[in-house]
């Protein structure tokens, strides 16, 4: 069977995705949505005000910092950073995935063994 | 331009604020990002539109926290009352301690007007009364979460409320000797020394060490306050370290210079005075120091 993607489910990682994609590089937002459209292939529809309440939390929190860019014509964009902190929850994160991931898997497959 | 009007249509009826305007810009920008990469694709302006608008999404939630929550905090500090309410326990604990401590005056009065006017035996009656019950308030009146400060931590409120009466016993006792028949200073200061002092040295020793239990909007009207008089007062917060610092020291001088005075004779006590006030002058110069390490930090 094929399986659908779990948008509930993904959402809950929002914030973890966002700091995975700031990692790498600061970005701005269409740049952070960009990349989640084309990792997933479009198989994942996330609205953009998704996004938006996650930099907010995420600023809020102190995980990311926000800044303007110096882009000389067409507007300026907004860009966000990682922070130490924002580095730190992200591992957290990805270890607390990890970890239920295991234990779901334990719970959900039960029956077939 | 449809991308900025769209923007400012969607913001209609929203109060402005720094937050929203910034965040409208931004969201202006990324849809006009989106657009224009949608028209590479070969969508005509509408259809690129139309998408880039759809993918959006429900904005209004985070509109409705960037305009409202600076509206909130005001309203927040102006209209809603922020005094905590009394516990069922602790408004039993109030009643209770005042109960005994009416009590006891009571009894003493009576105590007074039967022994034919003895104050010994009225006031030692009052003791086992305003002991605890002095104890008690001060636990409780530390322990209370009032509209300017959060409740002080139980056990340092517990060690204060001991504290306090020791004190209570040490003064009541004395007091009461002070009125027995036949009267001795040596056992007035007898029984005050092993009790109040200790007792005082005690509470001199918490509040030196208290941590600040203001809440946040008492601290910010503080800092408010200490910046509109700067050029007038000092650092109110260091003038009273230096007021307690100083207090200490002269309420321990005097318990000496009392201990001394009853163990040999006064001429040999008289110098503790001259300790105390070398004392005064090291806590002014460690304050004056310290002022102007702050002034240059700054």
């Amino acid at each position: 069977m094929e399986g659908r993607i779990s948008a509930d489910l993904l959402r809950g990682h929002t914030d973890t995705i966002v700091l995975g994609i700031l990692i790498k590089n600061d970005a701005y937002g269409y740049q952070i949505y960009k990349s989640i459209m084309d990792r997933t292939e479009g198989l994942y529809q996330l609205k953009e005000a998704t996004l938006y309440s996650s930099y907010k939390r995420l600023e809020k929190e102190g995980c990311i910092i926000a800044y303007w860019g110096d882009e000389s014509q067409g507007g300026r964009r907004k860009y966000y950073r990682i922070t130490d902190k924002g580095r730190v929850q992200y591992q957290q994160n990805i270890a607390d995935w990890e970890f239920t991931q295991r234990i779901l898997k334990r719970l959900l497959k039960e029956e077939e063994d | 331009m449809m991308i900025q009007k769209y923007v400012d249509d969607l913001f209609q009826g929203y109060e402005s604020t720094p937050e929203l305007e910034d965040f409208k810009e931004e969201i202006a920008m990324n849809l006009k990002d989106r657009m224009q990469d949608l028209e590479k694709e070969g969508k005509s302006a509408e259809e690129a539109f139309a998408e880039a608008v759809s993918e959006l999404g429900d904005i209004t939630a985070i509109a409705d926290d960037l305009s409202r929550e600076k509206r909130k905090e005001i309203i927040g500090k102006m209209y809603v009352d922020t005094t905590p309410k009394l516990s069922a326990g602790y408004a039993i604990g109030y009643t209770a301690a005042a109960g005994v401590l009416l009590f006891g005056i009571i009894t003493s009065l009576i105590t007074y007007f039967t022994t034919g006017n003895n104050l010994f035996i009225a006031i030692s009656s009052f003791l086992p009364f305003v002991v605890p019950a002095g104890a008690a308030l001060t636990f409780l009146g530390l322990t209370t979460e009032t509209k300017t400060k959060y409740p002080m931590n139980w056990k340092r409120a517990l060690i204060y409320g001991l504290a306090v009466g020791i004190i209570l016993f040490g003064i009541t006792l004395s007091s009461s000797q002070y009125f027995m028949d036949n009267k001795q200073p040596a056992a007035i200061l007898g029984v005050l020394i092993p009790f109040v002092l200790p007792g005082v040295l005690v509470t001199a020793f918490l509040i030196l060490t208290e941590k600040k239990r203001f809440k946040p909007w008492v601290m910010q009207e503080q800092a408010r306050y200490q910046e509109a008089y700067a050029g007038y007062y000092e650092d109110t917060e260091q003038m009273a370290k230096r007021g307690m610092l100083s207090g200490a020291l002269w309420i321990g001088a005097f318990g000496v210079f009392i201990i001394l005075w009853i163990l040999t004779n006064v001429l040999y006590a008289l110098p503790v005075f001259l300790f105390a006030i070398a004392g005064e002058l090291l806590i002014e110069y460690r304050m004056m120091s310290k002022r102007k390490r702050n002034s240059v930090s700054k």
